[in-house]
């Protein structure tokens, strides 16, 4: 069985429950479903990848949601100096990255 | 699969599904978070341009064995290498009165140009099929875990006992209808009078927890194969 736990953060091992309360990205992947993308927000090398990560989900057209407000609302920007996700004009439409769980969905080709 | 993942597996043969997940597990171990779909013998592969793999829908199988261990070979041929399209799609949705998918496309001048594509709904759901072929039902099973987790418990109940559900957008008014298995939902509007038979379907943007596939789509092209005991030889290399 493949271990998942890589410089990128907690890849975490599929065939275990994530029990964990890292921050971090759950993302539909082609071939896996649900897979927790988490990162330890100590750890600058793990922050560096989530940044990465995020700013490539988004350039490709993935939408990404947070909860705020208990509302699901879709990110419209990330801001990689402060780390935020940003889901509105507003200050406090600005999202650490390192308080929330977000979910991101690739798009579709179509159909 | 080209010079892009190498597989790790025992097994010197495996089905689609099997494939699937293995490709998926190989990608993640190599920092992957995007998952890479599988090509189907007889289908071809449609990613979203900005998709990170793809190379993948050049790919050919060469042959496939059914479970008595006879072996089939396939001669589909390369994809031919084609001129930049001069044409870009933008848009499609399908027309309930017209019963045709309608086309939007920008010229190389950024014109529009408006096109049709008659959809035959029993070929889908037999391309569905096939497609499915290369699913792993452990990926629906953790997609569907999740997405209990994304929408009121009722409409969960409703998606589990009729394969769809919907949800009305509260910016726009739009019900956006998701059904298993098919990346578009459908479109009604909260201020007129609901006619199942009246709605239009709609292409949306990005797809949805627990549909099958979703990014990716498969649509039929080229020598149909029997699918149903398929399974393959790995030549990773």
């Amino acid at each position: 069985m493949l271990k998942f736990h890589i410089a990128m953060g907690r890849w975490l091992d599929p065939m275990q429950e994530n029990k964990t309360n890292l921050p971090g990205i759950d993302i539909l992947n082609t071939g896996y479903g649900d897979f927790e993308l988490r990162f330890d927000p100590d750890s600058p090398a793990d922050v560096q990848r989530a940044k990465e990560t995020i700013t490539d989900m988004l350039k490709r057209g993935y939408a990404i949601f947070v909860e705020h407000n208990g509302k699901t609302q879709r990110v419209r920007k990330f801001d990689p100096d402060k780390n935020v996700y940003i889901i509105g004009s507003t200050p406090a439409e600005e999202i650490p990255i390192a308080e929330t769980k977000a979910t991101a969905v690739g798009r579709s080709a179509g159909g | 699969m080209g010079d892009e993942t190498k597989l790790k597996t025992d097994k010197q043969f495996v089905t689609l599904a099997e494939a699937t997940r293995l490709l998926a597990e190989s990608r993640i171990a190599d920092n992957d978070w995007s998952g890479m779909p599988l090509p189907v013998p007889g289908l071809e592969l449609v990613i979203e341009p900005r998709y990170r793999h793809q190379k993948i829908t050049e790919f050919r199988w060469q042959e496939y064995f059914e479970e008595d261990g006879t072996r089939i070979p396939l001669n589909e041929e390369p994809k031919p290498v084609q001129s930049p399209a001069e044409y870009r799609l933008v848009n499609s949705w399908w027309s309930d009165r017209l019963r045709t998918k309608i086309m939007i496309y920008h010229d190389k001048w950024g014109h529009a140009r408006v096109g049709a594509e008659s959809e035959n709904g029993l070929w889908f759901a037999l391309r569905t099929m096939e497609a499915a072929a290369a699913w792993p039902i452990q990926a629906e099973e953790r997609a569907q875990k999740k997405l209990a987790t994304l929408i009121p418990a009722h409409l969960f109940e409703t998606y589990m006992l009729t394969g769809h559900y919907h949800e009305v957008s509260e910016r726009s008014g739009v019900a956006y209808i998701f059904r298993r298995g098919r990346c578009s939902s459908n479109e009604l509007r909260r201020n007129r009078e609901i006619n199942p038979g009246e709605h239009s379907a709609k292409l949306h943007g990005q797809s949805i927890f627990g549909l099958r596939q979703s990014g990716p789509r498969k649509i039929a092209q080229g020598p149909r194969v029997k699918l149903a005991v398929c399974v393959v030889k790995w030549s990773p290399t």
